[in-house]
């Protein structure tokens, strides 16, 4: 449909405010940083420094330990997420179907604010927490749950309850386009459970995967305030990310290498993004 | 309808940005930012040279801006500052203390804050552009007469070829030894240039409780290699934090049984009249300024004083900026700064012989506000010994003499008492101007990590009875270590 210019000139006057909101709030700092990633300095001190700010990030050793901490918890985690969420998903598809009061307690940790996860977190694995009180009952020597090597489990721990119930809602959601009578076709042709999964189940559900893998890494992302309100600015080094990297950098005024550390990421995760989307394009490639 | 809608949101959204521009400076306005002090201390400096500037260039207006002290207001302020230097604004100049301890009035006498810096590292605000170079400014200064400055100090301000930084006050830890007791006690004089983890260790196996004392005041002065900024890396391990940490904590269970109840930041201050005749340490470890307070004690009791500088674990000798200025990033005028801060390099600044005398406030724009209830506070205008070290100590000595004469007492049965009492007249040994000669073979600038050590310290013995706490070292130790790496890498 064409629109006449009077429309067209309607249309781009509402649109106007949160175009330029973005450009504003978003594509305006986002080119700020990308700048401050290329100087070094402020005001009257700012100097071209090309890529001598990458450089010297990338032989940062701290830099370096919160790159491999956030890669660990980010695969480890979404993976982790994502499999376990698919299982209880295909193991709820029949009950979830149509229980609205199953969806809704699979998803009270998600909703559960950032205080409540502090505080559940400060409940259970505190040295006189619920964690070794049940290790001590058990006979077993306690552990320090939060101040040790254990902290990165017990972070991932975290980010699974808080964020699978979720991720089985979004994969629900996908398991439910799929049509029921291909099922029953291929359970007319002696199609084993197995069978059914791989050869129905699986390839339709690439872009729910997807989707839910996308909300796995912004969530996976977000659990920075929960680690940051329990063990501070500086944790536990096993648990040191790189927003703890980007928000010191921040603090110490080095904006420099905090802009080069945010760039860094983008350009990590628009890899990793383009890597998974053309995999998935491929993937359901069979519906063209 | 919604056209019109639209176009008073667009007009609302750029009202919005234009009123959230930070205040400008103008013109004829110079900013300066400090932090609180005594009245008679750095502020009531600034304050007298302000108004000579004033005069001196007529139609400039100089703004002082002082930290605030209380801790929420100070956030929020240093966040807007911050804010302001990110966007290429802030302040024209600083002059700041290394330090975050402040000494600041109040109702009777002074009191002491801990504060949040500013700047938590000064050579990382330099290599990440905080301030502006002022090299060729301060190479072209002919009457500033820079070779009577502190040369290796004054280096510390340069970075990568140039110069961000006037250090204005600098110490290294100086060890004061009573000569003759030394050999009564075991030791050499050639012991005392040992570094510092083997002196510690000898006097730890010597056991006397009365130079166990020595290290007291330890600081990381005791470090040589301590962080590497270019390489981003700390220069140290975790055990050799944990050794000397160990060894501190020994010594000053030991020291708990000689004059547990002295107060040793005030020694200097005090010295006689403990029942018994003279009570005092035979090993000390103190600052430059202690050097003259303790040299009229032992020439009043005619004894010979060894003053040596301490040599760090490594074996350099560290020296320390403790105060310094800056002409901030955002100065659009840079001669105009830096021809305020050279002010505080020249002989009446270094040697106060511009210090406020008279009783008066510090108001809030580092303007003096007439009152009656301004106690001069004692010591140095500020921690630390002037970088114009050349000639130094006739004037300072001039200054201090007074504190000599009115003296406070101290008694050591736990039971604290000020008098004044005239003790007597020194008279000013030019051999004491060795120490300010010496040469010091590393130079850093205090910053945040001095303070989580000295806050570690505290940790490791009971604070009533000195006696060794149950705390583990190792983690301790380990912490810190860490600690030290996330401040080279981060900052």
């Amino acid at each position: 449909m064409k629109l006449s210019k009077r429309q067209a000139l309607t249309g781009w006057t509402l649109v106007l405010p949160l175009l330029i909101g973005c450009v504003v709030f978003y594509l305006v700092p986002f080119g700020i940083v990308a700048l401050f990633s290329g100087v070094k300095g402020s005001g009257y001190s700012r100097v071209f420094t090309g890529l001598e700010n990458y450089t010297q990030l990338l032989g940062n050793e701290i830099f370096r330990m919160a790159m491999g901490n956030t890669a660990a918890f980010l695969f480890l985690g979404i993976a982790m997420n994502l499999l376990i969420a698919y299982a209880v998903a295909l193991l709820l598809k029949k009950q979830m179907a149509g229980s609205r009061l199953l969806q809704s307690v699979v998803m009270l940790p998600y909703v559960m604010p950032v205080v409540g996860t502090v505080l559940l977190a400060d409940i259970v694995f505190t040295e006189t927490g619920l964690a070794n009180a049940l290790l001590q009952w058990l006979g077993m020597p306690v552990a320090d749950w939060l101040n040790s090597e254990n902290a990165f489990l017990t972070m991932l721990f975290l980010y699974l309850w808080k964020n699978t119930g979720y991720s089985v809602v979004l994969i629900l959601s996908g398991l439910g386009t799929i049509p029921a009578e291909q099922y029953d076709a291929a359970e007319l042709d002696g199609a084993s459970p197995g069978q059914k999964f791989f050869h129905i189940t699986a390839p339709q559900m690439w872009y729910s995967i997807f989707f839910a893998g996308v909300f796995s890494l912004i969530n996976a992302f977000k659990c920075f305030r929960e680690i940051f309100l329990i063990s501070g600015s500086h944790p536990h080094h096993s648990i040191y990310m790189l927003q703890h990297f980007i928000n010191n950098s921040f603090e110490k005024m080095s904006y420099s290498k905090m802009a080069t550390a945010s760039m860094i990421l983008v350009v990590l995760l628009c890899i990793l993004f383009g890597i998974c989307y053309r995999l998935v394009l491929r993937k359901e490639a069979y519906k063209e | 309808m919604k056209k019109i809608i639209a176009f008073i949101m667009v007009v609302l959204m750029f009202g919005t940005f234009y009123g959230c521009t930070a205040r400008q400076t103008s013109s004829n306005e110079l900013w300066i930012v400090t932090e609180a002090t005594t009245w008679d201390h750095m502020n009531g400096q600034i304050a007298v040279v302000a108004e000579q500037f004033e005069k001196d260039h007529q139609g400039i207006t100089v703004r002082i801006d002082i930290l605030p002290t209380d801790t929420q207001e100070r956030s929020v302020y240093i966040q807007q500052l911050r804010t302001q230097i990110l966007r290429g604004a802030g302040p024209d100049a600083y002059m700041l203390p290394t330090s975050n301890e402040l000494m600041v009035d109040a109702a009777r006498g002074y009191e002491w804050f801990s504060v949040a810096p500013l700047f938590p590292d000064v050579v990382q605000a330099m290599d990440n552009g905080m301030f502006r170079d002022i090299g060729r400014l301060y190479d072209e200064d002919t009457e500033l007469d820079t070779q009577s400055l502190k040369t290796a100090v004054m280096e510390a301000g340069v970075r990568d070829g140039k110069r961000f930084v006037l250090p204005l006050r600098y110490d290294i830890p100086v060890i004061y030894a009573d000569v003759e007791s030394l050999a009564a006690l075991g030791m050499q004089q050639s012991d005392l240039e040992q570094d510092a983890d083997k002196l510690m260790a000898q006097v730890m196996e010597l056991g006397n409780p009365e130079i166990s004392g020595a290290f007291a005041l330890l600081s990381t002065g005791a470090f040589s290699q301590w962080m590497d900024y270019e390489q981003q890396q700390v220069g140290l391990d975790a055990a050799t934090v944990s050794a000397v940490l160990r060894n501190y904590q020994t010594l000053e269970s030991q020291r708990a049984q000689f004059g547990a109840k002295m107060n040793v930041r005030n020694y200097c201050n005090m010295a006689y009249e403990i029942e018994n005749g003279l009570v005092r340490y035979r090993l000390y470890v103190g600052s430059l300024t202690d050097m003259v307070e303790y040299a009229p004690v032992y020439q009043y009791e005619q004894r010979e004083l060894a003053v040596l500088p301490m040599r760090g674990v490594g074996g350099d000798v560290v020296a320390q900026v403790t105060y310094y200025g800056a002409v901030g990033s955002g100065c659009k005028d840079p001669e105009l700064a830096y021809s305020f801060l050279r002010m505080f390099l020249l002989e009446e600044s270094q040697w106060e012989q511009n210090r406020p005398k008279s009783p008066y406030a510090v108001g809030e724009k580092g303007r003096k506000i007439s009152t009656t209830n301004g106690t001069q506070a004692t010591g140095l205008i500020e921690k630390g010994w002037p970088v114009r070290t050349q000639g130094s100590l006739q004037p300072l000595w001039m200054v201090r003499k007074k504190q000599f004469y009115d003296y406070k007492i101290y008694y050591a049965d736990g039971v604290v008492r000020d008098r004044m009492k005239r003790i007597g007249k020194s008279q000013m040994d030019t051999a004491w101007e060795q120490i300010f000669a010496a040469e010091p073979d590393q130079v850093r600038f205090g910053n945040s990590m001095d303070e989580k050590f000295s806050d570690i310290l505290t940790l490791l013995n009971d604070p009533e009875t000195r006696a060794p706490t149950d705390v583990d070292i190792n983690a301790l130790a380990e912490n810190y270590w860490w600690q030290l790496r996330w401040h080279v890498a981060e900052g």
